[in-house]
Parts: structure tokens; sequence; C-alpha cells
């Protein structure tokens, strides 16, 4: 039995409703047997789960805790997205391209994730036609994600995309330093506060 | 009158490239290249407008489409699409969003299209089908990825070098204003980077 992951057959019934939403023909059984084969990892806080420059393969399932994107561009962390429990994520860059991963993936809270290889998924893919539209439909979701955000910057205000922030995520003001938030939405911390002030 | 055009060679071509994505049962790949129709657009048309909700799937036979949206009063040019490539109304159909990006045409442009709803169908029907369109997918995410990166790390001068190599057939055929936006540089700088490489 795994030690330490008491909450394990949870994790999994989130994650198989998770995947359930964006593949909803996938036969119930099917994707039982996808999900066991996702596998628990525990990273504490401050540690680093994948580092800029590393290849990897690996998708991830936030089963606990929470997870901050950053790269590094002339000395200073840009924070690009936050993942908290019930979330996915995936270095695409490196699974897609072949070439290392440019971000860096910090557990900014004791967090438990379930990961899988991506061959392992596409593996799945192969042997169940619903499962392939699934994982379609999990890269187009992840690139609709990053068009949007990268939009947002360029059409909305500050002031919107604050407002946007807190609709979705009004937990996270308590969950995360509010440096990284700023630097989410591309604003100084000086503004963040008179945001903050103001709604 | 017959056309000019043949589209059977036109969709050869489309076989051509998507075999190296993914092999299909000849069966499978006729009926998908067949929900592919012809389209003949003038210069500067717009093949693709902001708010568009009914889609296709384009392929570029011949002709030059740009890819642009309006910010704070200026057209920023994000991607230029040449023959024999794909280009769809992306940002609404995986965010569900109305998009607010153009497809123009910048010379005389010949397309094959296909309806986006016959296409999902198809997948729906076929597994094979269903593959191939997630290997597109990703390979059209996987480009998107790489501009990105290009746009993040690259210096000015880093940019205009992966385009000369990856595009330079592109530097004699449009205004140099539109490659200067893709490249986020002003058309000032391009013409110094131009001068000084040759």
């Amino acid at each position: 039995m795994k030690k330490g992951f008491k909450d394990i057959e949870n994790y999994r019934a989130n994650l198989n409703r998770y995947l359930s939403k964006i593949g909803q023909n996938v036969n119930p059984e099917e994707m039982d047997e996808l999900v066991k084969h996702f596998i628990p990892h525990r990273f504490s806080k401050k540690e680093m789960i994948l580092a800029a420059g590393e290849f990897s393969n690996t998708a991830y399932f936030v089963a606990e805790g929470l997870v901050r994107i950053y790269y590094v561009k002339e000395g200073k962390e840009i924070t690009n997205w936050f993942i908290k429990e019930n979330m996915v994520f995936a270095p695409t860059y490196s699974i897609l391209t072949g070439g290392a991963n440019y971000s860096n993936y910090e557990a900014l809270e004791d967090t438990i994730v379930l990961q899988i290889q991506y061959s392992v998924l596409e593996s799945f893919y192969s042997k169940y036609h619903k499962m392939e539209h699934m994982g379609r439909k999990l890269i187009e979701a992840y690139y609709g994600a990053f068009m949007k955000k990268t939009f947002d910057v360029l059409f909305l205000s500050a002031e919107e995309r604050y407002s946007l922030f807190i609709r979705d995520n009004a937990d996270l003001l308590n969950r995360v330093p509010l440096r990284y938030i700023a630097s989410y939405l591309g604003i100084t911390q000086e503004t963040l506060s008179r945001l903050r002030a103001k709604f | 009158m017959r056309s000019a055009h043949n589209i059977s060679e036109y969709r050869e071509r489309i076989r051509r490239i998507v075999q190296s994505v993914a092999v299909l049962p000849d069966e499978q790949m006729n009926e998908f290249l067949n929900l592919f129709q012809l389209e003949v657009y003038p210069k500067n048309s717009i093949i693709i407008t902001p708010k568009t909700t009914k889609n296709k799937l384009y392929f570029l036979v011949s002709g030059l489409v740009r890819i642009y949206y309006e910010a704070e009063g200026k057209e920023i040019t994000s991607d230029i699409k040449e023959e024999n490539s794909f280009f769809l109304n992306g940002y609404y159909l995986y965010t569900g969003l109305p998009n607010f990006d153009y497809h123009v045409t910048m010379s005389p442009t010949v397309v094959l299209s296909a309806d986006y709803d016959a296409l999902e169908a198809l997948s729906d029907r076929s597994h094979e089908i269903e593959h191939m369109g997630r290997k597109l997918v990703e390979l059209h995410y996987a480009n998107f990825l790489i501009s990105n990166y290009n746009q993040l790390f690259l210096s000015a001068e880093e940019r205009f070098d992966v385009f000369q190599r990856e595009r330079a057939s592109l530097l004699n055929k449009i205004p140099l204003k539109y490659i200067a936006s893709y490249l986020g540089i002003t058309p000032e700088t391009l013409s110094r980077m131009r001068s000084k490489k040759t």
C-alpha cells in the first residue's frame, strides 16, 4: 500500500470528475482504468516540481495544494499561472516541441499531485476513441487559456483583469504572496494595493 | 464552364501534409478530403472577421493570408500564412469567446475549406480522424508555443534571423511594416537590421 496518501481514492475520484467533464462520452470503466495510472507525489512548500531548462514528458493533476508557474527574464520572475486543487498543468512546450521547458513549477503550499507520462496518456488515446477526443479537448483548452491570457493583457484594463481574477480566484488572495499576484496581473504591487482597497 | 482549379490536385496536397502527421486508411482519408471545397478570394478580402461563429478549417492553396488584430489603435500582425498551411478561428473554437482577429488576403488567394461541424462529426465517427485531429491541434499549438517562446526570450535581431531562415520568401513579397509588426519591432529597426545584414 502507498504510505502517506490516505486520501488517494478521493483524489482519484476528483481527477475522474475533472476528466469526465472534458471527455463526456468516455466510458466510466475506461476512465477508471486511466485514472489508476496516475501516480501520487508529494511536494513540500517552496519545493520545485520542475525547473526551467529541464525536459519533461509529465502531465499533472493537483490533488491538494497550489502550484505557481513562472519564468525568469532579465533576472525578474514573471508569474504566468496559479494552479490550485482540482486543476491540471503540464509543461506543454517540452512535451510538444521536445525542447527544454522554460518555466519553473513551484509548490506554493504543501502539494500533492497525481502525475502521468504523456506517452501513457497517448497509449490510452490510441486504445479508446472517446479518450482521444478528450485528449484533443484538453490541448484545445490549454491552447485557448494561453491565448486568452495573452489577449487579456492587451485588451483589458488592470482593473478589469483584477476583477476577473477575484471573481474566479478570491481564495488565492489569502494563499498567494501579493507580489506574485501583481506579477500575474502585469501590474505593480502599488496598483494592486490600490485596486484591493477599491473593491 | 470548367473551373481553372484542379480541386483533386489541391486535396492531394492536403493528403500529403496530413500523412506526415497520421496515417489514415484510404476510405477515411477520402471522406476527410471530400469535405474540402474551393473558395477563391481577390486581394484584401476578409476570410475571417471578428466575432465569427460559423467556422471552417482552411487550407491555403495559393496566395497569402495575414492575421492581425487592433490594439490601442494599432494593427498588430500576429501571423502570415503561406501556401500549404492550415488556419482556423482558433480563439473562438478553443475559448468559446468571440474572436477579435482578422484573417485577410494579401494577394489573390485560393483556399480549400471544410465545415468545422462536419469535421467534428467525422471525428466522432472515426477514431483515425480523431487521432489525426489531435495531432494537428498539437502541432498548431506547438508552433504557437515556439513563436511565443521566441517573442519572450529572443532579441529582436535573433527573431529576425529566425524569420530570415524560415520565411525568407516573405521578405520580398509583403510590405515591411507587416513583418516589423510580426517581429514586434518598428519598421525603422527592421530596415536597420536588413541593411546591416547585406
